[in-house]
């Protein structure tokens, strides 16, 4: 009876320990992740220590010696901060209306932060420059039109894409995205009994918001910051576009400069300022690993019970959903306006001159061009396999880290996620050593493409799958391991399951980002594997504005419908997971 | 004075070209420059050496380059080379470090995948020779070395200059009258230009760093500096450059590759271009064959039909690109110096105020 007893009866405070098939492969996956993940970063780090002759410091002093660095880095932080800070604001609020009041206009509004992502930061850029330049902007022409009426002429202005405000307000846009997918996907799954308890107790809204929802969803939170300073730091284009008139030095330019301005490329620096990089983006990584090990934090139980939205006055309600829709317009609909405005026109002119529309410039670009449509499918099928391939992996390595915690599984976690702090151009190229020659021989296919699109947005998939996971209580796991179920079981019936909103958000994002991708593409791509983002970087370095507004715009419509797909599926699979557990 | 020419119309002459009948269409040399020493090939040699390298081409089946000119200018290359030797092309369109970049990592990790490439940095091609990752097309294109204009040949980058795009001012039609033209580079340095000037930066790339170096070199400190102050905006390449000149951002854009607001007034932009022949030069682009190519011999007769056959005209179509061979190669051409451009790089950048 004894021995009986003592074989059910677990070791307090640690689940049996069973070193099944699953747990064995799902180990070796996330090694092997790791170590495609980090190889070709390895080659690129051997550069910067080793020379021909041996060990060396040379490239990291060089790089401290390059001019005007501490300004960079101060000039990058500032903007990257601010911006983390306003998208935070924002997206947070976005989430929190949608989840937790009755504002929410069904899908539409789930896409609304969602939108930016949907246009390449180039494209975005140029969309600003095309409404906010001092002097050739439309939508500045208008203003002054506008102003005019009143008796106030100006020769330019007055907003200007080029200015302080204009980089910090273009790169919050991009931020949003990540601080509301992460904070949303974290209150949907949230227990709501807290909350409930808390009214009960005669604490009001506002007190409940600050002192249960806030810090019971700490790890979105803190994902959504990770997320945004390492967005922040990679953004390169939207910098490159809009910064040179105001002199903002931004590190991340400062590396495409001398690995693509100059000849030979100074790589051996891009390096060394990447890893500068590493240390802030790190440094990020571990306080959220600590906020996540605190454990004081909400869970999603195995009842699923919906929150209680908060009744807002019609006044109210119609002032949220205004706000919403005229962010949307503000933040993407003029963007893209602009964009679309050149592309019919054929150039970029503040006078619109609408008897000269035609789709000239769509047609050369997209409908009659060969190459831009098999490189919109490669993108298609690109964007697709990567996500996909990249969401489930990410969810396996964040599982086993919630699980089984080891040095060897956390490590695996950690190489995962460090390409996130070097430059995608960087590691490009240090894909092109580890792949493209032998015994690989891959380069100019899909596959190295692929390849690299794991290694540089799996980092954002693990972040997504780390809060997923985070939010499934241990008692679940403990529930599946006393009924006898494997753990391969379990992570597809039980964790999968409960996982899959944040990862389908996850997904999401993973495909736009892939999809739109310009840093590996344009070491990468070729014509024997053309990609859409290739072709917008190629459009802007030696095509037309018109040209590339076109391509753009194309990116945005793809991207659009797969967003609101993925969108609509995590929504209805969150509804049926309620709507199940309250049956039972 | 020398007047200001507005077209290309306007045609310069060179020297009278021999042509070989055994090749068909070709350019032969420049007689000013001066060409056939003794001990050159005859034009029967040169055939016959012609006509082994097709058919070892046509052996081959196959040929991939890597090059600048646009698109649609490179699909006709490929699609005239294909009818006239049967051989398909596959064209990878790369500029400026993205195509060395491309080219270095493939010959590093021995995957080299282009046969041939057009380039226009003597930095990579002094690398690329140093580093064994080219072959010498001086040697291996049928009558390139003899019969190509000596000026435009570099013994030491084994390159001979095959296209020039020439540099040009932009000028909004809109916002600068005729009579307010300039009437040479002179004239950018002007006060009456302040603030009307866009330009690119010239930490953007080599040849915007060997653009501003070469009107130092012609024009002094005290003009750069000027003209430098007229800045109303830098740009990081031409097109945002371009673009904007289009939207009425400044009045002039200089200077600018000819094509680019050529480009823009065809589209119907308010903007045209100006090319100044008393002091003239362009960014120059070389053919290279590239070591360990899977179809060396189909490269080297690609190189070929750029440089002596139908591909040359094809290449040298578009507005303000031409070739040492071309009849309408501007007399007063000034080689770009991308030696001395890197040589004061500190000193250009610090006029520049960059």
């Amino acid at each position: 009876m004894g021995a009986v007893q003592n074989a059910f009866q677990p070791k307090a405070g640690t689940l049996r320990k069973r070193r099944d098939w699953w747990t064995r492969s799902s180990g070796l996956l996330a090694g092997l992740l790791a170590l495609l993940v980090a190889y070709p970063l390895v080659r690129v780090v051997v550069r910067l220590f080793w020379a021909d002759e041996g060990p060396t410091l040379e490239p990291l002093r060089a790089t401290l010696a390059l001019p005007d660095l501490g300004l960079t880095l101060a000039t990058t932080l500032g903007v990257v901060g601010g911006s983390a800070l306003i998208g935070l604001v924002i997206g947070g609020g976005f989430a929190w209306l949608n989840e937790r009041t009755d504002a929410r206009l069904g899908v539409v509004t789930d896409l609304l932060p969602l939108v930016p992502f949907l246009l390449p930061p180039v494209a975005g850029a140029v969309g600003w420059v095309l409404l906010f330049s001092p002097r050739g902007g439309v939508a500045n022409g208008f203003l002054r039109d506008f102003l005019g009426f009143f008796g106030i002429n100006l020769v330019e202005g007055p907003l200007n894409a080029y200015s302080w405000y204009g980089i910090l307000l273009a790169y919050s846009i991009y931020q949003v995205p990540y601080a509301y997918l992460m904070i949303s996907s974290g209150l949907r799954n949230l227990d709501p009994s807290l909350e409930q308890q808390a009214r009960l107790s005669g604490a009001s809204d506002f007190t409940v918001a600050r002192t249960v929802t806030l810090p019971a969803i700490a790890p979105s939170v803190g994902a959504s910051v990770l997320l945004m300073v390492w967005s922040g730091f990679a953004l390169f284009s939207l910098p490159q576009i809009l910064g040179s008139p105001t002199d903002a030095d931004i590190l991340a330019v400062r590396i495409v400069q001398l690995l693509s301005f100059s000849y030979p490329p100074q790589t051996d620096a891009a390096v060394g300022l990447s890893f500068i990089m590493v240390a802030i983006v790190g440094g990020v990584y571990l306080l959220q690993r600590r906020v996540l090990s605190r454990g004081r934090h909400a869970t999603a139980s195995g009842k699923g019970v919906r929150a209680q939205r908060l009744t807002l006055s019609r006044r109210g309600r119609r002032l949220a959903r205004s706000g919403m829709v005229i962010y949307l317009v503000l933040s993407t609909g003029l963007p893209i306006t602009g964009l679309l405005l050149v592309s019919f026109q054929g150039y970029w002119s503040p006078d619109i001159d609408w008897s000269n529309m035609s789709l000239a410039a769509w047609q050369s670009a997209v409908l009659d061009n060969s190459a831009t449509r098999r490189a919109l499918i490669n993108s298609l099928q690109l964007g697709v396999a990567g996500a996909t391939l990249g969401t489930l992996l990410a969810a396996i390595v964040a599982v086993l880290v919630a699980r089984r915690p080891t040095r060897p599984v956390l490590l695996a976690d950690a190489s995962v996620k460090l390409p996130s702090a070097v430059s995608g151009l960087v590691l490009a190229v240090g894909i092109v050593f580890a792949f493209a020659g032998p015994p690989f021989r891959l380069g100019g296919t899909l596959t190295i493409l692929l390849i690299a699109y794991l290694v540089l947005y799996m980092p954002q998939a693990s972040i997504a799958a780390d809060a997923a996971a985070g939010q499934i209580g241990n008692e679940l796991s403990e529930a599946s391991a006393v009924s006898g179920i494997g753990n391969g079981s379990a992570f597809w019936r039980i964790y999968l399951p409960l996982m899959l909103p944040g990862l389908l958000a996850g997904w999401a994002l993973l495909f736009v980002r892939v999809f739109g991708d310009l840093a590996a593409s344009a070491i990468l791509a070729g014509s024997r594997n053309p990609v859409i983002g290739f072709r917008v970087m190629e459009a802007f370095s030696n095509g037309s504005y018109a040209t590339l507004s076109a391509i753009a715009a194309t990116i945005v419509v793809v991207s659009c419908i797969v967003v609101a797909l993925s969108t609509a599926l995590a929504r209805y699979v969150g509804r049926r997971q309620s709507s199940t557990a309250k049956k039972k | 004075m020398i007047g200001v020419r507005r077209t290309v119309g306007a045609c310069v002459a060179v020297a009278a070209l021999t042509l070989s009948a055994c090749a068909g269409e070709e350019a032969g040399g420049n007689e000013a420059a001066g060409t056939a020493e003794e001990g050159a090939e005859t034009p029967e040699e040169a055939g016959n050496e012609l006509d082994e390298l097709v058919e070892a081409a046509t052996e081959e089946g196959s040929v991939v380059i890597y090059a600048t000119p646009a698109e649609p200018v490179l699909a006709a290359v490929a699609e005239g080379f294909e009818e006239e030797y049967g051989i398909p092309v596959e064209f990878i369109r790369l500029v400026g470090n993205d195509l060395t970049t491309r080219l270095s990592s493939e010959a590093d990790t021995d995957s080299v995948y282009a046969d041939v490439f057009i380039s226009g940095n003597p930095a990579f091609m002094t690398d690329a020779i140093e580093s064994g990752w080219v072959r010498n097309p001086l040697e291996e294109i049928p009558g390139l070395a003899d019969e190509w204009p000596s000026d435009f040949i570099d013994e030491e980058l084994n390159s001979a200059v095959l296209q020039v795009d020439l540099m040009a001012v932009g000028y909004h039609t809109d916002h600068v009258e005729e009579s307010e033209l300039p009437a040479s580079w002179a004239d950018l340095a002007d006060d009456r230009w302040d603030g009307q000037i866009l330009a690119a930066e010239a930490s953007a790339g080599e040849t915007m760093l060997m653009n501003y170096y070469m009107l130092y070199r012609e024009y002094g400190e005290d003009f750069l500096r000027d003209y430098a102050s007229n800045i109303a905006q830098g740009f990081p390449s031409m097109v945002p450059m371009t673009e904007s000149l289009n939207a009425g951002e400044g009045h002039l854009a200089a200077p600018v590759g000819a094509i680019l607001p050529w480009n823009a007034n065809a589209s119907g932009a308010p903007v045209d271009t100006l090319i100044f022949d008393d002091y003239i030069w362009g960014a120059e682009a070389s053919v290279g064959l590239t070591e360990g190519s899977p179809n060396p011999n189909a490269g080297a007769l690609l190189a070929h039909y750029m440089y002596f056959g139908g591909g040359h005209d094809i290449l040298t179509e578009p507005f303000g690109t031409t070739s040492p061979v071309s009849e309408d190669f501007p007399s007063g051409y000034e080689r770009a110096d991308f030696d001395g451009a890197r040589e004061n790089r500190d000193l250009i950048l610090e006029l520049m105020g960059e």
